[in-house]
């Protein structure tokens, strides 16, 4: 019996060893991830605030740099830094940073007159250019056509078919906004003939870039909507976080009613400019 | 015969002696390694709780500052914030136009610190412009 019991203190004490070993290294394991998350959470929390800090200085470019009644002010795209290893990037699509001011328009015989467009940023990439637009309209009594649209006083060359509601008209070459941002009048979207009866208008612009921005154009309303979208990183991490807002600059009534419409946060990152 | 049964008896217990001595000594070299890499485990827990603690009261400061008057976010000291052990410093400075200027932006930097160290355990750092209104 003693004979059989002998090294037994010697292999327990081995087992515990093991044992206690895997255990520490659990726990060491558990810990480092621990740890791990909360840095992470804190890299989180940072990208949050680096992008609305983003968003908020775009908001004040714009709203420092605007001379009505000429433009509404603008806002630079690309990286800036908050503090040392702390940043935000702007970006966006063209669609995103081109203003559609709808507060003046009205039908005039066989026009729509009044709208407005400007070009949001003053960076030169991406290009702010209209390739196509949609236009739908309701309208009672005799049917009308699209004949042609007329932008910066010059007929902008385009193929309209089909001309009847809702019409596209391709542009022959894109109209580029330019980057030292003032208003451009679209001085009309002309029709085959007079326009009484108008109830609605709506245009899509499709963008150079693919990308679009539905307007509603008639009846006239207190609204020049543009999207400011910004990253918030902090270096060393691949974390990031991406905020896009839209900003109704509520052109009749600037400084007072000027507001954020919408407010959301995108799983994507801004990588350019 | 009494030889026969006393011999193997003593040659067991001497084993047993050995290896007693030999288990404590190699217990004893792994213990130490072991419980300093706990003693830092437990100290990991307190200084887990710290960070998270201190991350969530900056957070709630800089959740205030976003709802609170543009010319109320000035930069201030609260010790024991929210009736915790952890000081807040909130620092601001203007980053565009001034306090008098009718636009104007404010970068706030808010840290906080265990009450009575100066070791930094969370910092967020953000702008806040004037006139920017929200939907709701």
């Amino acid at each position: 019996m003693i004979k059989k019991r002998k090294g037994l203190a010697l292999i327990a004490a081995i087992m515990l060893i093991v044992f206690v070993t895997i255990v520490v290294f659990s726990l060491t394991t558990f810990i480092v991830q621990w740890f791990s998350q909360i840095d992470a959470d804190q890299i989180n929390s940072k990208c949050l605030y680096l992008a609305q800090a983003g968003i908020q200085d775009a908001i004040y470019d714009v709203r420092f740099s605007r001379n009505l009644p000429s433009r509404y002010g603008s806002f630079t795209l690309g990286l800036n830094t908050v503090d040392v290893g702390e940043t935000y990037r702007r970006g966006g699509t063209a669609a995103d940073l081109m203003m559609v001011d709808t507060s003046n328009t009205s039908q005039s015989g066989q026009d729509l007159t009044g709208l407005r467009i400007q070009n949001a940023t003053s960076t030169v990439s991406p290009a702010v250019a209209i390739s196509k637009m949609v236009i739908t309209w309701v309208k009672s009594g005799t049917v009308r056509t699209l004949v042609s649209i007329r932008i910066g006083g010059v007929n902008i060359p385009a193929t309209i078919s089909p001309a009847s509601s809702p019409a596209t008209a391709v542009f022959t070459t894109p109209y580029v906004l330019n980057t030292t941002p003032t208003f451009i009048a679209v001085n009309r979207v002309r029709f085959s003939g007079n326009m009484s009866g108008l109830s609605s208008m709506i245009i899509q612009f499709v963008m150079s870039d693919a990308s679009t921005k539905t307007v509603s154009v008639f009846p006239a309303s207190n609204n020049c909507i543009f999207t400011i979208k910004s990253t918030g990183k902090v270096s060393g991490s691949n974390i990031y976080r991406t905020i896009k807002a839209d900003y109704n600059l509520m052109p009749t009534t600037y400084a007072t009613t000027s507001r954020i419409s919408d407010i959301d946060e995108i799983n994507t990152e801004i990588t350019a400019p | 015969m009494r030889l026969i049964l006393k011999s193997p008896l003593h040659r067991s217990r001497a084993f047993t002696l050995i290896e007693l001595i030999m288990t404590i000594v190699v217990v004893g070299i792994v213990a130490i390694p072991i419980s300093i890499t706990l003693s830092k485990h437990v100290q990991s827990v307190f200084q887990s709780q710290d960070l998270t603690t201190a991350e969530n009261l900056a957070r709630f400061d800089l959740e205030q500052m976003n709802n609170t008057v543009y010319a109320s976010i000035v930069s201030v000291t609260i010790p024991n914030y929210q009736g915790y052990s952890y000081d807040l410093i909130r620092t601001v400075s203007f980053v565009n136009g001034t306090a008098v200027s009718a636009e104007s932006t404010k970068k706030i930097t808010v840290q906080v610190v265990k009450s009575g160290s100066a070791q930094v355990l969370a910092k967020l750092v953000t702008y806040i412009s004037k006139n920017v209104r929200y939907p709701f």
